[in-house]
C-alpha cells in the first residue's frame, strides 16, 4: 500500500488539509502526485520544506516512487542538515525559498517539484516501497535517522473513519517529526481534515485558529497541554479527542483535560521514533494497565527487563540509517531506556534510565551540563540532575562545589547562570544551583545518578 | 497575611523574569494578567514554581490534588493562599 493508493479510496472533492497557504482536496493531492511523482522515481529525496501543506503534497507524490524520503525538520541547523543528507545519501534537496541554507555539494536543490525534469523511465508504472527516514530528537549531537515505511508509520492509523465521524485534526507538532507525522497520516489516511497552523503565532492565536476551523482532535505533549489549559479561550475548542505523548502524562494534567473537555476521550500514547507507536492508554489514568504486557493492544510486544520497558518492533531495521549503530536487537526488541515500576495491575513511568532529563520534551544530558559547569573557573565539582516539575515534567538543577567559599553566594550563582546561558540553550541551564561541600560518588568513582525526590 | 504572600510571589516573579529575559523590565502584574502572556514561557513558569518552593517552603501543585492550573496572576496567588500549610 502506498499513500496514493490509500488516498485513492476517498472522494476527490473532500478537503483533506487546511493550512496557512490554502486548502488541498483529495483530488488536488492525487493530481499533483500524478504530475510530479514520476520525477522522483529512484531518487533519494531530502525534504526540508517549512510549510506543512507543501511538504505533505510532496510526501504523497514521492511515496511509491522515491527510493527514500528523508524528513528534515525546518528548525535543523545547516550542520545537522548536511550530516543527515550525507547519512541518507540524498541526491535531491527540497528546501523552502525563504530558507537560506549553506551550499551543499553533490546534491541538486529545488524549492518545488514543478521545476524538476521528467524522469526518462516515466512510462514504467511499478511502485516501490519507499523508505521514510525520520530524525530522532537529539538536542546536542547530530540527530540519527530511523528507516520506516508508509506501512510501519500508518500501522495504528484508523483507515475507516465514517463520514459521521467528521474529525478535524489540529497540527501543533512539526510535521516532519514522528509525532507530527502520526497526526498528519491519521488525518489524511482516514479521510478526515488536517488543520495546520503557523508555528510562529503565539499559542493563543494558534488555538483561536483551531477553534475557528472547528478542531475536534488534538495531539500535544503534556507540557504544551498545560500551557493550552492556561490560555484564555482554550476551553472553547470543540474537542472530542485529546491525545498526549512525548513525555510522562501525570494525573493532574489528565484529570484537568477530562474536566475541561467533557466531550473528549483523553488518551496518552507511548511512542518513539525508533519503536514506533507502542500503545495508547484510554482510561485517562497515568501509566498503563499491566495486562498490556501479556496482550499488547497495538500489536507490538512489550516486556520489562531490569525495571526497563522493552518494545518489539519487527517492522523497522534496528540500525540507524547510514551507520552500524544499533538501537535494538536483530529480533526487533528495543530497550526504550525508560524506567518503569510495576505496582499491582498498573505499570508507571519513572524517567530515563540514562539520567537524561526531559524538560518539556527537550532532552538534556546531565553530563553535558556538568561539563559546561566544570569549565567555569570557580567550580571544582558539579552534579546535575532532574527535579520533578508539575509544569514541564522536570527541570534541571545542580549541586556545585566551589573552588573556594564565595563571599557573595548569590552573585556567584548569577555569574554561573549567565555563563551557561551564553553557551547553551536556556532549558539546559540549572534552575537552581546549590552550593555544597562535597559531591557523592559511587564505588566506581562515578557520580551517583537518579532523580531527586 | 495574604498581602505578604502576594508581595513575595511578585518579588520572585520579577527575579525569574529578569533572569529569563536577559535583564528585561518585568511587567506590572495585576489580578487579570495572563500568566503565560507576561513574558514567562512554560519553562519560566516552572522555574518560578520551583523558586517559590525554595522561598516559601511549599509547592501547591504538589500539595493539592485538584485538577487545576491557574490562568491569571490572581488565580495563581489565590492557589498559593488556598494551599499554604497552616
Amino acid at each position: 500500500m502506498t499513500l496514493v493508493q490509500s488516498l485513492s479510496t476517498l472522494p476527490r472533492d473532500r478537503i483533506l488539509i487546511s493550512g496557512p497557504s490554502g486548502d488541498r482536496t483529495v483530488g488536488q493531492l492525487l493530481d499533483y502526485a500524478t504530475s510530479h511523482g514520476g520525477k522522483l522515481r529512484g531518487r533519494r529525496l531530502a525534504l526540508n520544506l517549512a510549510d506543512p501543506v507543501e511538504g505533505i503534497e510532496v510526501m504523497v507524490a514521492a511515496d511509491g516512487h522515491a527510493e527514500s524520503i528523508t524528513l528534515l525538520p525546518p528548525t535543523l541547523s545547516d550542520e545537522h542538515l548536511f550530516a543527515l543528507i550525507e547519512k541518507a545519501g540524498c541526491d535531491l534537496l527540497l528546501v523552502s525559498e525563504q530558507q537560506t541554507r549553506a551550499r551543499i555539494p553533490n546534491i541538486s536543490v529545488n524549492s518545488n517539484l514543478s521545476d524538476l525534469d521528467e524522469c526518462s523511465e516515466q512510462a514504467i508504472d511499478h511502485k516501490i516501497e519507499t523508505a521514510w527516514h525520520l530524525a530522532t530528537s537529539g538536542t546536542t549531537n547530530v540527530p540519527k535517522l530511523v528507516a520506516h515505511t508508509f506501512n510501519s508509520l500508518s500501522r495504528t492509523v484508523k483507515r475507516t473513519a465514517s463520514s459521521a465521524d467528521n474529525a478535524y485534526w489540529g497540527l501543533l507538532y512539526d510535521y516532519t517529526r514522528f509525532a507530527g507525522l502520526q497526526v498528519v497520516l491519521q488525518a489524511i489516511v482516514s479521510g478526515s481534515r488536517l488543520i495546520a497552523v503557523s508555528q510562529e503565532l503565539p499559542l493563543r492565536d494558534r488555538l483561536a485558529t483551531l477553534s475557528m476551523h472547528g478542531c475536534t482532535h488534538l495531539s500535544a505533549t503534556p507540557t504544551l497541554w498545560r500551557a493550552i489549559v492556561m490560555t484564555p479561550g482554550a476551553n472553547e475548542l470543540p474537542l472530542r479527542q485529546v491525545t498526549l505523548g512525548g513525555e510522562i502524562a501525570d494525573d493532574r494534567i489528565l484529570s484537568t483535560l477530562k474536566a475541561t473537555y467533557t466531550n473528549a476521550r483523553v488518551t496518552h500514547i507511548y511512542a518513539s521514533t525508533e519503536a514506533g507507536v507502542g500503545f495508547s492508554v484510554k482510561d485517562g489514568k497515568p501509566g498503563f494497565p499491566a495486562g498490556y504486557l501479556d496482550e499488547p493492544p497495538a500489536g507490538l510486544q512489550l516486556r520489562l527487563v531490569d525495571g526497563r520497558l522493552q518494545i518489539r518492533n519487527s517492522e523497522v531495521l534496528t540500525t540507524y540509517v547510514g551507520t552500524e549503530d544499533r538501537f535494538g536487537a536483530e529480533d526487533g526488541w528495543i530497550d526504550t531506556g525508560d524506567n518503569v515500576e510495576h505496582v499491582g495491575d498498573r505499570v508507571y513511568f519513572l524517567g530515563r534510565a540514562s539520567g537524561v532529563i526531559n524538560v518539556g520534551g527537550n532532552k538534556v544530558h546531565p553530563e553535558e551540563v556538568e561539563r559546561l559547569l566544570l569549565a567555569h573557573p570557580a567550580i571544582q565539582a558539579a552534579r546535575v540532575f532532574g527535579k520533578p516539575s508539575s509544569i514541564v515534567g522536570a527541570i534541571v538543577v545542580a549541586d556545585i562545589v566551589p573552588v573556594e567559599s564565595p563571599q557573595d553566594p548569590a552573585a556567584l550563582r548569577a555569574d554561573i547562570k549567565a555563563y551557561l546561558l551564553s553557551r547553551t540553550e536556556n532549558f539546559k541551564v540549572p534552575a537552581m544551583l546549590k552550593l555544597v561541600d562535597t559531591i557523592e560518588t559511587t564505588a566506581t568513582g562515578k557520580l551517583s545518578r537518579g532523580t531527586a525526590q | 497575611m495574604p498581602d505578604h504572600l502576594e508581595s513575595q510571589i511578585v518579588e520572585v516573579f520579577r527575579q525569574v523574569f529578569t533572569e529569563q529575559n536577559e535583564g528585561g523590565t518585568p511587567p506590572e502584574l495585576n489580578a487579570d494578567s495572563i500568566l503565560l502572556e507576561t513574558g514567562l514561557d512554560s519553562l519560566g513558569f516552572a522555574i518560578l514554581v520551583v523558586r517559590l518552593e525554595e522561598t516559601l517552603g511549599f509547592d501547591p501543585f504538589v500539595l493539592s490534588s485538584e485538577a487545576y492550573y491557574p490562568r491569571t496572576f490572581g488565580d495563581f496567588v489565590s492557589f498559593y493562599q488556598a494551599n499554604q500549610p497552616k
